[in-house]
């Protein structure tokens, strides 16, 4: 049995950031990340990221993750298990895991539950076909193994990750044929809409995928127009021949581990789908189980980095630690997750947020 | 593709098991297998991203595996999904019950539809595994049996 302070699972980037906070105070931490390497999509954003100066804004995300997870390996409080996947927690607080070695039992006093969130996916025809990819994947690919999804791609999707992912695959020298989304209007910021439109990239609002051609592989898609109540429209069908149909439909919380739990889980469309219910202090319904990042809800990696910190801190004064200055730094990332969640665009985040209080 | 393959894939077998000759010797087999093989080094680079205004990518020594068989060339540090995408391979898997060809779609081990024979273990996540040279990559069909 292996004993820490403070257990967190998952090493994106609000585990990277309540790795560093939660050793702030010479406690033991231990993260645990189940891919081969720290950072979780961070690794893979080339764009700069928006925010403040605290926030590393007009930084890019590999960057970012690059300094981070060089913190965290030069602490020595902190403890790295990479390759090893969580597979349980049970009730008496042990957390067992999986990696290359075996079998491990963990028993930490406070667990942060970082683990993130996975892609939607989409139902149309033939949407198993080897070249339907979800944008992360197509992300990997590119961005960190420098090789081309396909020659060319349907984008599915005009949300910012829709939008963002088009033109990196026009930067990695990918034709983007189009860019589709079911929605009246485009999701994303202007900013990134502009940006493919100036390419001249047609994006298609109100359409959606009737179907995806191909025998073995995408060769590919039929795209129609839907009308005010969702309902697609004979005859306004666009044929699209690409090698690829990339799918970004957005993302729902990987909160398995909270359900195994026992956590109190609610729905909320806002946040992505089903949540832990939390405290204003991020903690779920079960004691010294606390939650950072898009498991919590759906946002971008800004707010799961100042979340993620101040789990870290959370988890501490969980543990006793009164600190003056750890009083002051609360109160300052706290602010700073309001001012990210400000104006009409955190509207639904807001929300959705109270809906999940507990 | 898969006749032309049949010699070069006997010549390159033989001499992996020839532990003596060592991995160099079976380095330079595949390597005169790639050099003589039309198509692999297209398909490298065609689907390779080589210029690129915001990244630059590391790649490792030359490695070699085989797909079904055949014998392909990648990077070392490559996962196995990346190495087959490089070489234009998107087929990883067949569905239980349908047959269908599936491939990848998470690539973050979370959905499943990579699930791939590798070295004769099936019910490998290919898009969180790093390919090593030699390795053995088999389409899985339907679920994973240990031969």
């Amino acid at each position: 049995m292996k004993k820490v302070d403070i257990l967190i699972i998952g090493g994106g980037p609000a585990g990277l950031m309540a790795a560093i906070s939660a050793a702030t105070y010479q406690k033991s931490v231990l993260l645990i990340e189940r891919d081969m390497h720290l950072g979780g999509q961070l690794v893979k954003q080339t764009h700069m990221f928006f925010g403040s100066e605290k926030q590393r804004a007009s930084v890019r995300g590999f960057d970012i993750a690059k300094s981070l997870i060089q913190d965290i390996l030069d602490n020595p409080h902190i403890e790295v298990m990479t390759k090893t996947t969580v597979t349980a927690m049970y009730e008496d607080g042990v957390i067992t895991a999986v990696h290359s070695d075996g079998y491990l039992k963990i028993k930490p006093l406070v667990t942060i539950v970082a683990t993130g969130a996975y892609e939607k996916s989409l139902a149309f025809p033939n949407n198993t076909l080897p070249g339907v990819y979800g944008a992360g994947a197509v992300q990997t690919l590119m961005n960190m193994h420098g090789i081309k999804p396909g020659q060319s791609v349907l984008m599915v999707g005009a949300g910012n990750i829709g939008l963002i992912v088009s033109y990196q695959l026009m930067q990695a020298g990918v034709e983007v044929k189009a860019i589709c989304d079911a929605a009246p209007s485009i999701g994303g910021y202007v900013v990134h809409a502009s940006k493919v439109r100036r390419m001249g990239v047609p994006i298609y609002t109100r359409y959606t995928v009737k179907k995806a051609h191909g025998d073995k592989v995408v060769e590919g898609a039929t795209i129609w127009q839907l009308d005010n109540q969702w309902q697609p429209i004979p005859g306004t069908e666009i044929d699209i021949a690409c090698e690829l149909i990339c799918v970004s439909v957005g993302l729902s919380p990987l909160s398995e581990l909270l359900w195994q739990r026992g956590c109190e889980m609610t729905y909320v469309a806002e946040l992505g789908g089903y949540v832990p219910k939390t405290s204003d202090h991020h903690e779920t319904s079960i004691a010294n189980v606390f939650v950072a990042g898009d498991v919590s809800g759906i946002e971008e990696a800004s707010s799961a980095m100042v979340e993620g910190y101040l789990c870290g801190l959370y988890a501490n004064k969980k543990l006793g630690v009164d600190d003056k200055d750890m009083t002051a730094l609360i109160l300052d990332y706290q602010q700073q997750l309001k001012d990210l969640r400000s104006g009409p665009v955190g509207d639904k985040i807001r929300a959705g947020l109270m809906r999940a209080a507990l | 593709m898969t006749g032309g393959h049949g010699l070069s894939l006997l010549i390159y077998r033989l001499f992996r098991r020839l532990k003596l000759f060592g991995f160099f010797m079976a380095n330079w087999v595949s390597w005169h297998c790639f050099c003589t093989i039309k198509g692999h080094h297209i398909k490298e680079e065609a689907m390779r991203i080589v210029n690129h205004p915001i990244l630059s990518f590391e790649r490792g020594r030359v490695i070699t595996f085989t797909y079904e068989g055949d014998v392909y060339q990648a990077y070392e540090g490559d996962t196995i999904v990346a190495a087959l995408h490089a070489n234009g391979i998107k087929i990883l898997s067949h569905s239980a019950k349908s047959h269908e060809p599936r491939g990848l779609y998470c690539a973050i081990g979370n959905c499943s539809s990579c699930l791939m024979v590798v070295n004769g273990e099936p019910d490998v996540r290919v898009c969180v595994e790093t390919l090593h040279d030699g390795d053995e990559i088999l389409v899985q069909h339907g679920k994973g049996r240990f031969v």
